[in-house]
């Protein structure tokens, strides 16, 4: 499991995926041009997680805004965690949500519908 | 393009109305950002509501990227044109861009589609899309109009005006309320 360290732009958020410091992260706006591309690396990185002796990875996900094409790719990465926690690994979503705006956090109710996943919401003042 | 676009200026120009952003030229990403950026920016200094806010900026982003994904690749340089306006209570967000013939009939017979729904059907056709999360050739995953509908309570208009054999004109204009 290798450090992924993403920076953030206008249009893309920022990545932190770094399991020497513990610290699993992606937060900002995200509306890349190109979700799929942009996206392939995380799931390429949840690929590796353990599966054998797993250690709890808590991976927080902080987005202020998700473009539709983003919202495909972040249930792709979704997905892939669902599937590699059922192959062993022990990774827990924390979904983060700022209360005065419901777009997030229904999101995040869409996609435990949608794709079966189990995420933590918590709460967040912008 | 052009000739439609100083049209549409005079159009917002007048009283109770007042253009917040617009822009006639080339798109590119960076165009994206820039200008939802804008308009979030200027709504933010007069006063819109952060909930119309993020309708707006929503919406703005899911037009630019459709111009971005789906314009016609016959047309260099992507050309496109966009207007954000004040319109009595309500903020009106129009763009245009060139697409093929083929384009403009698909966007229209779903476009079509969407405009009969209510909220509820509109709500379940995305969870449905969501479950079926093909992208297109073209990147995009045919969330986005169904965006654009939900976060203006499915007030939009749009048309397709023929240029050639080729290609059309679309535009889309969506009115977002700020109540």
């Amino acid at each position: 499991m290798e450090k992924l360290i993403i920076k953030e732009s206008l249009n893309n958020p920022k990545v932190i995926l770094d399991p020497a410091k513990k610290r699993y992260e992606i937060s900002g706006k995200s509306f890349p041009e190109n979700a799929k591309s942009f996206y392939q690396p995380v799931i390429d990185w949840v690929k590796t997680v353990p599966v054998t002796s797993p250690e709890k990875i808590r991976l927080s996900f902080m987005l202020d805004y998700i473009s539709s094409s983003s919202v495909i790719s972040v249930k792709q990465v979704l997905s892939k965690i669902k599937a590699r926690n059922t192959e062993g690994a022990d990774i827990e979503v924390q979904w983060y949500y700022d209360p005065s705006d419901p777009d997030i956090k229904e999101l995040g109710e869409e996609y435990e519908k949608v794709i079966g996943i189990k995420l933590q919401f918590i709460e967040r003042s912008i | 393009m052009k000739d439609r676009y100083s049209d549409l200026l005079n159009r917002y120009t007048g009283p109770a109305k007042k253009i917040i952003v617009s822009f006639h030229g080339e798109m590119d990403q960076d165009r994206v950002s820039m200008l939802s950026y804008t308009a979030e920016h200027q709504l933010e200094t007069q006063g819109a509501r952060r909930t119309t806010i993020k309708k707006t900026f929503n919406i703005l982003i899911e037009l630019l990227q459709n111009v971005l994904l789906h314009s016609a690749s016959q047309e260099i340089g992507k050309p496109f044109y966009f207007l954000l306006a004040e319109n009595m209570e309500d903020y009106v967000a129009i763009c245009a861009n060139v697409v093929t013939n083929e384009a403009a009939k698909k966007i229209q017979e779903t476009l079509d589609i969407i405009k009969k729904m209510n909220e509820k059907q509109l709500k379940n056709h995305y969870l449905e899309v969501l479950s079926n999360d093909q992208y297109s050739a073209k990147g995009g995953a045919g969330l986005g109009l169904i965006t654009v509908a939900l976060k203006c309570n499915n007030n939009f208009t749009f048309n397709c005006t023929p240029l050639d054999e080729k290609v059309s004109l679309f535009e889309m204009t969506s009115i977002i309320s700020d109540k």
